[in-house]
């Protein structure tokens, strides 16, 4: 399958890259076509599935969907979702069925290089994180010293976990692996365990999913990186540009405590750079082939990314994940979610 | 009744040391697992996410206001079916009562207390008793039954199309895919079949490379494949997800249709054939009218096993973004409100094909027995 996968990426992706230099950016096929076709999971609990009850598409990357047909065609219901695999993702976006794709998926080098997919920037920092049980009482990674920890067979965790074990001279830790995850949440609760490992988002599942969620603990500690952004097929600057800038102006609204609820209020500030981001009398969009209220229009159909943060990861969710003290804290409060400078 | 029990259970459970030996290994083994099984299912699951979720778990996000045009679907296919179960078995009058408790049975295990649907789950039942009725009393309809199928889909395409081909999903998508499959590969496969016996070596070449090919290829793999060759072969085309899927498993499936059929050619003694020849036929009406017919009537049972294979293997287009019935159960369990309820949906999903598997077998079964009997 490996094999197939390379040989069929790599041929593919020289077909599709003809295609897209030969053709217009994907920006005016989209607005020309008046939807956008956005690939996301529809099994990820948290980043994109199905509200059952209302028969509607949730989660953080179908947030950013829905963000990019509002900035893009300004009328956050014009997004298609098509459904993506993790094994379909990349073609997906190569052969053009889809014109971006966010679906929980880690930047790694050959992606872009052999793949020939171009990321936008991360919006949600994953990684390797810890779970305990609630009364064990532990409120960072460095109390665990001397503890058992678990994680699912060949994983990388297990030489993540050993590395920092061998990094802070703890020598009486231990590291006990499971086959499958189910296995390894029902070690942590006969105590056969002291901590659990694995990514976050996967920890945040199994936790929210417990009849009791308040039993377990995530750590803040993340041990390794594993970061997540959407993509599109590469050589399309115009489209890219455009796709970065949006996931920017969602950081850049939080930063500036712009919101979904206080958007009107805010239309009409006297503060010239609030005026100018939000596309009162010109602003950003033009340049990038977009309407100048683009960010506007995003906010107002999803809110600033710690919105869409809370909506679906938030301390109201099952799928509660720390944001505080992350990777996913907004860079004024020590985290990475940093939008470069606008004006 | 005891008496007999004892005595079946003494010559079937206990007649050989080795057999008894056995029986006392597994028979407590499985009276436990029915025990727990039985235990969970009545006292611990918590059964309501199956109403909850049924709509999606039969139509997927199909819309829910456009469900009529679902449930017309379900009809076409439900009077195709009839029609094809009436060419080998006669309707009886009393069948009609067993359709009822089918209904009814329906009903109950999928706990729907809406109207039109009951409504709508009672005319597919009719329809399905009219198209039995239709065949087994006519004969002479029977001829139209492939033409009909041809017919029925497209109606089915038509009427389930508006909303947007990318909305289906669901048991019915695993229904209609099984369907489109099982019919188109047909006429493909009886064609690929002939060709593999032509006089023609290029045709003989071709037929032959085709069905080697397809036969020594993973499925998975034809339906990637079509899957993304398509929009780079033929990018004016824009065919939806669900379309490449069907093309992918026609393609497939149609060299192992072929096969079958060309064993059911070999089993047509030479005779026949050569009989039809004395008497002037050419070699076209030889093979429609002699051949066919009698290599047709040895590979139903396969066949029929043939379509039980698909509707297993229908899951596999998951990896092309569709949600067929299996998908459909783990999109459920993705939010994170039924995140618990893993035991409860997959049981239903495992009943469901247990259920379909165990009907096409048995129809299978009961075939074979009924087309044995005019060789004997």
């Amino acid at each position: 399958m490996k094999l197939t996968k390379i040989l069929t990426a790599g041929v593919f992706a020289g077909l599709a890259l003809a295609a897209t230099q030969a053709s217009a950016s994907v920006l005016d096929t989209v607005k020309q076509r008046g939807t956008l076709n956005c690939g996301t999971d529809n099994t990820a609990p948290g980043f994109g599935y199905l509200n059952t009850t209302t028969g509607q598409m949730e989660g953080l990357d179908v947030d950013f969907c829905k963000a990019v047909a509002a900035a893009v065609l300004g009328d956050a219901s014009k997004v298609k979702f098509v459904t993506v695999t993790d094994k379909s993702r990349f073609d997906a976006v190569l052969t053009n069925q889809v014109d971006v794709v966010f679906a929980h998926t880690t930047i790694k080098p050959a992606r872009e290089s052999s793949i020939a997919v171009d990321f936008l920037p991360i919006n949600f920092y994953d990684g390797t994180g810890i779970m305990v049980k609630a009364d064990l009482g532990v409120k960072e990674f460095a109390e665990l010293d001397g503890a058992t920890f678990c994680t699912t067979q060949g994983s990388v965790t297990e030489t993540v976990l050993t590395s920092a074990f061998k990094a802070r001279g703890w020598a009486n830790s231990k590291v006990l692996t499971y086959e499958n995850l189910e296995k390894l949440f029902a070690a942590l609760n006969s105590g056969r365990c002291n901590a659990m490992s694995t990514d976050k988002s996967a920890l945040a599942a199994w936790a929210g999913n417990s009849p009791n969620p308040a039993d377990y603990v995530i750590l803040p500690d993340t041990l390794d990186k594993s970061p997540f952004a959407g993509f599109v097929a590469a050589n399309d600057s115009k489209w890219r540009n455009a796709l970065r800038w949006i996931t920017y102006g969602l950081f850049q609204a939080e930063e500036s405590g712009i919101t979904q609820a206080n958007l009107e209020e805010k239309l009409k500030s006297d503060d010239p750079f609030v005026q100018k981001f939000l596309g009162i009398g010109g602003g950003y969009g033009k340049d990038f082939g977009l309407s100048d209220d683009f960010v506007a229009q995003a906010i107002k159909a999803v809110g600033n990314y710690g919105e869409i943060y809370n909506r679906n990861l938030g301390p109201d969710t099952k799928m509660y994940l720390e944001r505080k003290g992350t990777p996913n804290a907004l860079w004024t409060e020590g985290g990475a979610i940093y939008s470069p400078l606008w004006n | 009744m005891i008496a007999t029990a004892l005595k079946w259970s003494r010559h079937n459970l206990f007649g050989k040391p080795f057999d008894a030996l056995l029986s006392i290994i597994v028979i407590p083994g499985v009276l436990w697992l029915i025990y727990q099984s039985l235990d969970w299912a009545l006292t611990k699951a918590q059964w309501d996410i199956i109403p909850q979720s049924l709509r999606v778990l039969m139509i997927g996000i199909f819309p829910a206001d456009q469900a009529w045009r679902a449930w017309t679907a379900v009809i076409i296919i439900a009077a195709l079916l009839g029609a094809g179960l009436g060419c080998v078995f006669a309707f009886r009058s009393r069948h009609a009562g067993f359709l009822a408790l089918v209904w009814a049975a329906a009903a109950v295990l999928t706990g729907t207390s809406d109207l039109i649907n009951l409504l709508f789950m009672a005319a597919a039942v009719a329809v399905f008793a009219g198209g039995w009725a239709v065949t087994s009393y006519i004969p002479a309809s029977r001829r139209a039954l492939m033409a009909a199928s041809f017919i029925g889909l497209i109606a089915i395409f038509a009427v389930m199309s508006p909303p947007g081909v990318g909305l289906w999903g669901g048991l019915l998508l695993s229904i209609l895919l099984t369907l489109v499959t099982a019919i188109v590969s047909l006429p493909i496969g009886i064609l690929l079949a002939f060709g593999r016996r032509s006089r023609f070596s290029s045709v003989r070449i071709i037929c032959t490379a085709y069905i080697e090919v397809m036969r020594s290829v993973p499925l998975i793999l034809v339906v990637y494949w079509i899957w993304i060759l398509m929009p780079v072969l033929a990018p004016q085309w824009n065919l939806a997800d669900v379309a490449r899927g069907m093309i992918g498993f026609t393609l497939f499936y149609s060299a192992y249709v072929a096969e079958y059929v060309r064993s059911g050619l070999q089993a047509v003694p030479r005779g026949q054939t050569e009989a039809a020849r004395s008497l002037g036929m050419s070699e076209f009406d030889i093979n429609r009218s002699i051949v066919l017919p009698q290599a047709i009537r040895v590979v139903v049972p396969p066949l029929v096993g043939n379509v039980l294979d698909i509707f297993n293997t229908a899951p596999l287009v998951f990896i092309i973004g569709l949600t067929d019935f299996l998908r459909a159960g783990q999109m459920i369990l993705a939010n994170p409100q039924y995140g618990d309820r893993t035991y409860e949906v997959y049981s239903f999903l495992f009943l469901t094909y247990f259920l379909v598997g165990s009907l096409i077998t048995y129809v299978a079964r009961k075939l074979e027995a009924h087309l044995a009997r005019g060789s004997r």
